[in-house]
């Protein structure tokens, strides 16, 4: 390497030019030349896709793009601004709904009971025992899922509306 | 980014990527001389025509790099748009303080990498295209022409960094400290791979 080597892009693209006594060494000295030429036919590779390079479409497809990733981030944006607080309120009633299960339970099997009962006085002892095998399990509030909002207290439905209203 | 009086900072930031439709366009249409900085910062606040110049001011700048980086000519302007496209999604991370077209080259060379590591297990890209040329002069477009692929084919060869390094000092004439920054080097190391390579394509082209 020479001491014009580090300026050869410099001057190729034309923030700096040569002194009469650089263009002199250039002359004489085949390194220093091949080099140039090097150089400057590196400064020119590619310049055949220039021509083939539509920049205005470009222009207008890069901002269609983006156009197109904004709507996508605002549509993944309103979907969660709905799913996360649904999302929160189930989660609440989950929470809820499982700290009272024996609530639900004397609730269910009362109204269970009361649809049972004018039926009952037909049905033979047989049928009776048989009944009271089936009744338990059919009446158990963990296998028919999980209370309702209508399954909370005053208290536990003010705490709800409060977690939710902020 | 300049600052609004009277609006926090994160109000500014979350609105930088809405669309332009959606926002009055109070920055004046931007000029030729504007720089780049301005330019990104007029983008930043929803002024698409910013980002439109910008294109204008590089976009044929990476082309060439990407293509003499080994990029073929049917794939270099979906690399440029796909380049545009990530740059201006992840302007609010780029900081002023290196040159706007390093950091274009930059996520172009590394989209240009991706692309070589998937068609990699499919089939090697050839680096020598030949187009037919369309000129008043087709004997000497054809040396030029001639010569030029082979200096693509040659610069193929190299290293990766040496390559790059060479394509951006000398074919897009960045100074090491940009070339340091675009490269994830330093500009002592940025200065050996550029002689190597000098070096190295003297003594194949000779």
């Amino acid at each position: 390497m020479t001491h014009l080597s580090d300026r050869m892009p410099e001057v190729a693209h034309g923030r700096d030019v040569w002194t009469a006594e650089d263009q002199a060494h250039l002359v004489g000295c085949d390194s220093c030349r091949s080099e140039w030429i090097l150089i400057g036919c590196a400064t020119q590779l590619g310049r055949d896709i220039d021509g083939q390079l539509d920049l205005e479409g470009l222009t207008d497809r890069v901002a269609k793009q983006l156009r197109r990733a904004v709507q996508a981030r605002r549509t993944r944006f309103r979907v969660a601004r709905w799913f996360v607080p649904l999302a929160a309120a189930a989660t609440l009633l989950i929470v809820f709904g499982r700290g009272r299960p024996f609530g639900a339970v004397r609730e269910t099997k009362a109204l269970t009971a009361s649809v049972l009962l004018p039926e009952l006085e037909l049905l033979t002892e047989d049928d009776l025992e048989l009944v009271f095998d089936v009744v338990p399990a059919a009446v158990n509030p963990l296998e028919q899922g999980i209370p309702g909002v209508s399954d909370l207290g005053e208290e536990e439905l003010e705490r709800l509306l409060q977690t939710l209203e902020g | 980014m300049p600052s609004t009086p009277g609006v926090p900072q994160g109000v500014i930031n979350r609105r930088r990527f809405l669309p332009s439709d959606s926002v009055p366009m109070t920055v004046p249409r931007p000029a030729a001389h504007e720089s780049d900085a301005a330019l990104v910062a007029a983008y930043r606040s929803g002024d698409e025509r910013a980002a439109a110049e910008l294109v204008r001011r590089h976009g044929a700048a990476l082309a060439r790099y990407l293509y003499a980086n080994g990029a073929p000519k049917s794939e270099v302007e979906d690399l440029v748009q796909e380049t545009f496209f990530r740059a201006f999604r992840a302007a609010g991370s780029w900081r002023g303080d290196a040159e706007f077209r390093s950091w274009l080259l930059r996520i172009g060379g590394n989209l240009r990498k991706d692309l070589y590591r998937r068609e990699r297990g499919r089939q090697m890209v050839s680096i020598v295209e030949t187009d037919a040329v369309d000129s008043a002069d087709p004997e000497g477009e054809a040396i030029a022409t001639d010569h030029e692929d082979r200096l693509r084919a040659e610069v193929g060869r190299l290293p990766r960094l040496q390559r790059e390094v060479f394509l951006l000092r000398a074919q897009q004439g960045l100074d090491y400290r940009a070339i340091a920054e675009t490269c994830g080097t330093t500009p002592g190391a940025a200065r050996v791979h550029y002689h190597h390579a000098v070096q190295r394509l003297r003594e194949t082209l000779e």
